[in-house]
């Protein structure tokens, strides 16, 4: 954007005449307020032009088309042809133009001048930047420390994670670590089928979905996917119906529109899948041919002891009556028989578990649960059911070998503790890693660098976090608009917004068909801002050795036409044109034909950026060995290594029921804290994102739209609870928990129960542009930093004490 | 002339705002101040009717996205004073803002409260201003605004489509909220065309109409909730 004077600018503008609005009011008002720098509004023909591309406000990455008018994005809408979000988009697609043009975006990169936090920045170049990050770098390894570089990463894009792992590998760091909320669920897989992927749902042709907490309709899995997919099976005129089922303690968007839910105590998911499961043994319908060919441990437990030998349909049976997970789940056993009936007779049953349900104590018991119970069903590798997770087949350069410092390096205990302080098959664990900076544990860290992830306001704990980072010798972060972690950084690099720079985005997990989106930019980087991925290359480049060689020449741009080659020559998919054409060019395909597509890659990248995605058909047939890893034969119902390895993590015996028997002691022990009785419960909406979208005043003003609430946090409060308390909606309340207390405003509402509270997570920020800053309350505040050493992460569940403040 | 007009499937809308923030953005609808909107003066051409019902956990939130309806017999064309408001001649019902004098009665005469009322002058961050859709006028203060079917959209399908040299498609046509509807809750079209969705949809058994009892003939349906098949 070419810097014009104040005078200069309002002389064009005045010769060129306005199309912006018809308003003279407005266009009076509208160029009073431009200053330099900013976008200007459009004037000239009027051409109209659109982009397809990618939203990338979430982790999702739904079908986006841009409207240019003289070049400048005036608009956007959904993507019809896109195969995944099908032209849906949700409340955060439409604040993308307004985070293109933030008043508050980072415009070059800043150098701290003066005490860490001090606010005080002084503008420096890329040069500079750049250099000062990557100068420590060669001396630690030149000193043989290279593992003494960390890289704390979002990690919603594949290509984005391999350019990371590849760079650190050859430099000799094992420290990328990852902000992975699926890690329960990743890490229950990787037990029970011992895949490094987790498989997919098939939702689409499932007929009774269950969901345990997995806000499908909101901000879950891929939530415009699952929302099309959901709004298919309920046309009026669908071929088939399919229903849904929620259980979980707070009736959420997703709850409200599954035809049966149950509602169960906050922290019992676990003893309600268990439950179920009891009921498909008692009603004999459960699989037994699958359980029998294809499980180990269902009649009897291998190398067990304790729990008797006993198999899992006998553990369930002794351990789990039904009259006992009523008494721990809160639920009717009435309710119990019909859900897991509906469950069971259904043809083709499928169970979801979400962040909601597995961030508690016993996240990863539930993970188990549920996996579990799908097993029962027999919901493995077949249509409707778990299937391979879909990828997609992109050119990427052969892993190298790292040479020996490397090697050295790698061999070293991760930062974060995953591994060590972990059970070893948790492989990140970012609520570990303030804890291990805080100590200097296991070796100190002299560079930290942080993009997509907001710890200091996101993770429980902030301030320790903040003064983790005093610890690292430089923390340099990434970032649009600068949050709470960058203000007390070293280093802030203005990371250009999605419409300004280059990705080719495969599904990250959990679609069931090999996809591969483009993200384009519908206009030059508006400032100094660079693309993540490009000051990535840049910055390996300076830092030289093996990881300047792990890197290609030019720009990431440059690099991705020969990535998506590999689409052209897997021969196989077709460009996409729409949900039609994907079923047509399907249909085709299995009956031996081919769609003609592009004959060299050139020109399939051509089409590639005219169309905007890439979509291989989903595969008729599945079969359960698609979902084993190499070593495993059987999906494994006991967590045997899984215990063997947690005995010697603890060093202390572990039963060998200690997963769900945990499970239950947890639910057993939850009664009865009068200190502070009620349970918090956390949720996300999907203006908020958890805070990572909730910065432009459109989605601001939509906080709360549902409760007709805007700028502001609230507390969902049962109307007995209020009663008690003589609360009153509108109220002042304060909430106070272990850890810390916070005021919001009181809204009562039947959703939550009796014994709990539940806030949305994303607002109080306390620095993160002009805009969100000071705007509602973050319930962080109240849980207590905690490590789940089972799942990695953080154990997202605290109790609090509700009153009403003095008007 | 087609009667345009829409169905709203409250069985697949799952109230995830989608709607709302496509229709803030493409009409240039201003955002008040927190502090103004907390004196009811938040503005909306398409909000969400919330209302939740039952005893947990049997609770049902029932939703509905409310919006101007675009009745035959709009009672807010009657009482404007200065005929700002009106039914133009493909039926929908428009506002004319320079004509507007702020009376507010089509407000008061709306049964529906899908009017709002420019209380201030839309102030944008400077910044923000180049990413209004030059489509769409902006309000001073001290006039009414509403919904408008996205109109504009319909102005520049009708170019297209003469452009072209071919007749106006539904295609051309779609208001920014159901293009993007994640739920595929939204159908617009012809009412008079019996092969468009959207007519056969408002003569389904479930459409039903908000108010019917007026009299007002709205052109919004809604298809009510269908029982749980379990």
């Amino acid at each position: 954007m070419s810097a014009l004077s104040r005078r200069e600018f309002l002389t064009t503008l005045g010769a060129a005449g306005v199309v912006a609005a018809s308003s003279g009011w407005f266009t009076r008002r509208l160029f009073a307020m431009a200053e330099e720098g900013t976008l200007r509004a459009p004037r000239g023909p009027g051409v109209e032009r659109w982009v397809p591309t990618l939203c990338r406000m979430c982790p999702a990455g739904c079908g986006l088309r841009v409207r240019l008018v003289d070049g400048l994005p005036v608009g956007l809408e959904g993507d019809r042809t896109n195969p995944l979000s099908a032209g849906g988009l949700c409340p955060a697609g439409f604040a993308g133009l307004q985070e293109l043009v933030h008043p508050d975006r980072v415009r070059t990169p800043l150098r701290r001048d003066g005490p860490r936090g001090s606010g005080r920045w002084t503008p420096v170049s890329w040069d500079e930047a750049l250099e000062q990050i990557a100068a420590p770098l060669r001396a630690s390894r030149a000193e043989g420390r290279p593992q003494a570089f960390a890289v704390l990463e979002r990690g919603d894009s594949p290509l984005t994670l391999y350019w990371l792992e590849r760079v650190l590998r050859a430099h000799g760091s094992p420290n990328l670590v990852v902000d992975a909320t699926g890690e329960p669920w990743r890490s229950a897989w990787a037990t029970v089928a011992g895949t490094a992927r987790p498989p997919a749902p098939d939702l689409a042709n499932a007929d009774f979905v269950l969901s345990f907490g997995h806000e499908s309709l909101e901000t879950d899995g891929h939530p415009v996917w699952q929302t099309k997919t959901w709004g298919r099976l309920r046309a009026p005129i669908a071929a088939r119906q399919a229903s849904a089922a929620y259980v979980g303690p707070r009736m959420s968007p997703t709850a409200n529109h599954a035809d049966l839910k149950v509602a169960v105590r906050p922290g019992t998911e676990a003893i309600m899948a268990l439950g179920l499961v009891h009921v498909l043994i008692l009603e004999d319908l459960a699989d037994r041919s699958f359980l029998d060919r294809l499980t180990r441990g269902y009649h009897d437990r291998p190398g067990g002891s304790g729990a008797g030998g006993d198999g899992f349909e006998a553990y369930v049976r002794s351990r789990f009556g039904l009259e006992e997970v009523s008494r721990l789940t809160g639920a009717p056993v009435s309710e119990i028989f019909r859900l897991g009936r509906a469950f069971g007779t259904s043809r083709r049953p499928l169970a979801l578990a979400g962040p909601g349900a597995l961030s508690g104590e016993i996240g990863f018991a539930t993970a188990m649960a549920v996996i579990a119970l799908n097993l029962a069903v027999g919901a493995m590798g077949r249509t409707g059911g778990y299937v391979a997770s879909g990828g997609a087949p992109l050119d990427l350069p052969p892993p190298e070998e790292p040479d020996q410092v490397a090697r050295r390096g790698l061999s070293s205990a991760r930062v974060d503790g995953a591994g060590w302080a972990t059970l070893p098959l948790v492989r990140q664990s970012p609520a570990g890693l303030a804890a291990n900076l805080a100590a200097r544990r296991p070796y100190p860290l002299e560079v930290l660098l942080v993009h997509g992830v907001n710890p200091v306001h996101e993770w429980p704990g902030g301030k320790t976090i903040e003064e983790a980072l005093a610890a690292v010798g430089l923390v340099a972060v990434v970032g649009a608009v600068a949050d709470e972690t960058a203000r007390v950084a070293d280093l802030i690099l203005p990371e250009a917004s999605f419409l300004e720079a280059w990705q080719i985005l495969p599904p990250a997990t959990g679609i069931p068909f090999d996809y591969a989106g483009l993200q384009q930019p519908v206009l030059e980087p508006i400032y100094q801002s660079r693309a993540f991925e490009d000051m990535w290359f840049d910055l390996a480049r300076r830092i030289g050795g093996p990881a300047a060689a792990a890197v290609p020449a030019g720009s990431y741009a440059d690099w991705l036409p020969s990535a998506a080659a590999g689409l052209h020559r897997a021969g196989r998919g077709t460009i996409a044109g729409g949900p039609f054409h994907a079923r047509v060019a399907g249909f085709m395909e299995e009956r031996g034909w081919k769609a003609p597509g592009p004959q060299t890659a050139e020109a399939f990248w051509e089409e590639f950026r005219r169309s905007g995605s890439w979509v291989d058909a989903p595969r008729g047939e599945h079969s359960p060995a698609e979902l084993l890893g190499d070593r495993a034969e059987r999906f494994d119902l006991w967590p045997e290594r899984l215990l063997a390895d947690a005995r010697k993590l603890t060093g202390t015996p572990v039963a060998d029921d200690a997963l769900y028997g945990g499970a239950r002691a947890a639910a057993a022990g939850a009664a009865g804290h009068s200190d502070h009785p009620l349970h918090l419960l956390l949720f996300d909406t999907s203006t908020l994102w958890a805070g990572r979208t909730a910065l432009t005043p459109v989605l601001l003003e939509m906080s709360g739209f549902r409760e007709d609430i805007g700028w502001d946090s609230w507390v969902e409060i049962h109307p007995e609870t209020a009663r008690r308390g003589r609360i009153q909606a509108g109220d002042r309340v304060r909430l106070e928990s272990p850890a810390g207390s916070l005021i919001a405003r009181a809204r009562i509402t039947p959703v939550v129960p009796p014994d709990a509270v539940a806030m949305p997570r994303g607002l109080g920020h306390r620095h993160f542009g002009r805009f969100a800053t000071g705007v509602g309350v973050n319930p962080l505040a109240l849980v207590a930093p905690a490590l789940d050493r089972w799942t990695g992460n953080a154990i997202l569940e605290t109790r609090v004490r509700l009153t009403r403040m003095p008007a | 002339m087609a009667r345009w007009g829409m169905v709203i499937d409250l069985d697949r809308c799952t109230g995830c705002g989608a709607c709302v923030a496509a229709c803030k953005v493409e009409n240039n609808v201003q955002v008040v101040s927190p502090a103004e909107g907390e004196r009811g003066r938040r503005m909306h051409w398409l909000r969400l009717l919330v209302e939740a019902r039952g005893e947990y956990p049997h609770v049902e939130v029932r939703i509905a996205p409310n919006l101007c309806m675009m009745c035959e017999n709009p009672p807010c064309t009657k009482v404007c004073p200065v005929h700002a408001t009106y039914r133009g001649e493909d039926g929908l019902v428009g506002q004319i803002y320079p004509r507007c004098i702020g009376c507010r009665y089509c407000m008061a005469a709306c049964p529906y409260s899908v009017k709002a009322f420019n209380w201030g002058s839309p102030e944008w961050p400077e910044a923000l201003l180049s990413t209004l859709n030059p489509d769409v006028s902006m309000r001073p203060k001290g006039v009414v605004e509403k919904c408008t079917f996205c109109y504009h959209r319909l102005q520049l399908g009708r170019e297209k489509a003469r452009a072209e040299g071919r007749p106006l498609r539904e295609s051309d046509y779609q208001p920014a909220c159901v293009h993007s509807c994640p739920a595929d809750a939204m159908t617009f079209g012809d009412l008079d065309d019996a092969l468009s969705p959207a007519a056969q949809l408002s003569r389904s058994t479930r459409a039903t109409r908000a108010l019917e009892h007026l009299g007002t003939e709205p052109r919004v349906f809604y298809l009510e909730k269908r029982d749980a098949p379990l």
